[in-house]
């Protein structure tokens, strides 16, 4: 494969940068969800 | 105890996404053939043109149309803005990355990162204007005057969309046209078989990542929302108690909230 470095940087930046937003995401809303839940935490 | 925030559905959503972008990643990176022109550098575009159609079109198309359900009078509800909100954060980030794996393409294809070509600056322009509308949405207001001026920015940046559109026909790029995004290349494809198919799967992986991105962080958005309201009910209490008043606000925020269910 012709360029692979560059291809490879490319589809790493990719699923780099969407997975950290994605985990990001779902931790602060379980973060928000556990804070905002009732205090008997049931 | 909460060990969940998604619901059954969105849950399968994130497993059709993740198998759908592993068999893209797949298909782009061992299976699909190189170009004649491009050689390899074809394999970034099943990543650009995926990202680039959904910022522009779905998610800022989003953005705009839950916009003007939120400015309408019969329709305004906190629901649109929250929707537009998440829908322009996905779009950022979508757009922020057709630029650098445009800009990695246009390395090995015209030996630059980056060039002032029309439709590569019209692209610029636009991340940026997305990324004043999310700091809108930030600047301190009450929640009414927050939504109603950010709805105005949205509309007011979705008009450089159809000017990216066309910059390929506007003006002399080094940027390549549509390859299938016109009627007339509908009709005459520049790309097909395998790597049509490769493009065409990729489009619909990052559709899904989309939805499955979208679910989450309008759920997100909400809880955020609730969790204002609960912090200016406590400010309220506070102040009242200092005065000597009774606490009689109700705080809804302390109820299960339904879109986390």
């Amino acid at each position: 494969m012709t360029d692979a470095g560059y291809i490879f940087a490319g589809y790493a930046a990719t699923a780099g940068i969407i997975g950290s937003y994605a985990l990001w995401v779902v931790r602060r809303k379980r973060a928000l969800a556990r804070l905002l839940s009732p205090p008997d935490g049931s | 105890m909460i060990t969940t925030t998604s619901s059954r559905a969105t849950r399968i959503l994130g497993w059709l996404t993740a198998a759908s972008l592993a068999l893209t990643a797949v298909m782009a990176l061992v299976i699909s053939p190189p170009d004649v022109n491009m050689e390899d550098s074809v394999r970034l575009l099943y990543l650009h043109v995926p990202t680039a159609w959904l910022s522009m079109y779905i998610c800022f198309g989003i953005t705009t149309l839950a916009s003007v359900l939120y400015l309408w009078k019969r329709t305004r509800s906190r629901f649109w803005d929250l929707t537009a909100g998440a829908s322009a954060e996905i779009g950022v980030l979508f757009l922020g990355l057709t630029l650098l794996i445009g800009a990695i393409w246009g390395r090995i294809t015209w030996g630059v990162y980056w060039t002032w070509d029309a439709r590569l600056t019209t692209t610029a322009v636009l991340f940026v204007m997305y990324l004043g509308y999310l700091a809108v949405r930030k600047v301190p207001a009450t929640p009414e005057v927050q939504s109603r001026r950010a709805a105005i920015v949205a509309l007011a940046s979705f008009v450089n969309v159809p000017i990216v559109h066309y910059a390929v026909e506007w003006w002399r790029t080094l940027h390549q046209a549509a390859s299938l995004g016109s009627p007339q290349r509908l009709l005459d494809p520049q790309i097909t078989g395998t790597m049509a198919g490769t493009l065409f799967l990729g489009v619909i992986a990052f559709t899904l990542l989309y939805a499955w991105l979208m679910a989450h962080r309008f759920r997100l958005a909400w809880l955020e929302d609730r969790l204002g309201d609960r912090q200016l009910q406590a400010a309220i209490d506070e102040r009242r108690a200092e005065a000597g008043v009774g606490t009689g606000g109700t705080n809804e925020a302390t109820a299960e909230p339904e879109a986390v269910r």
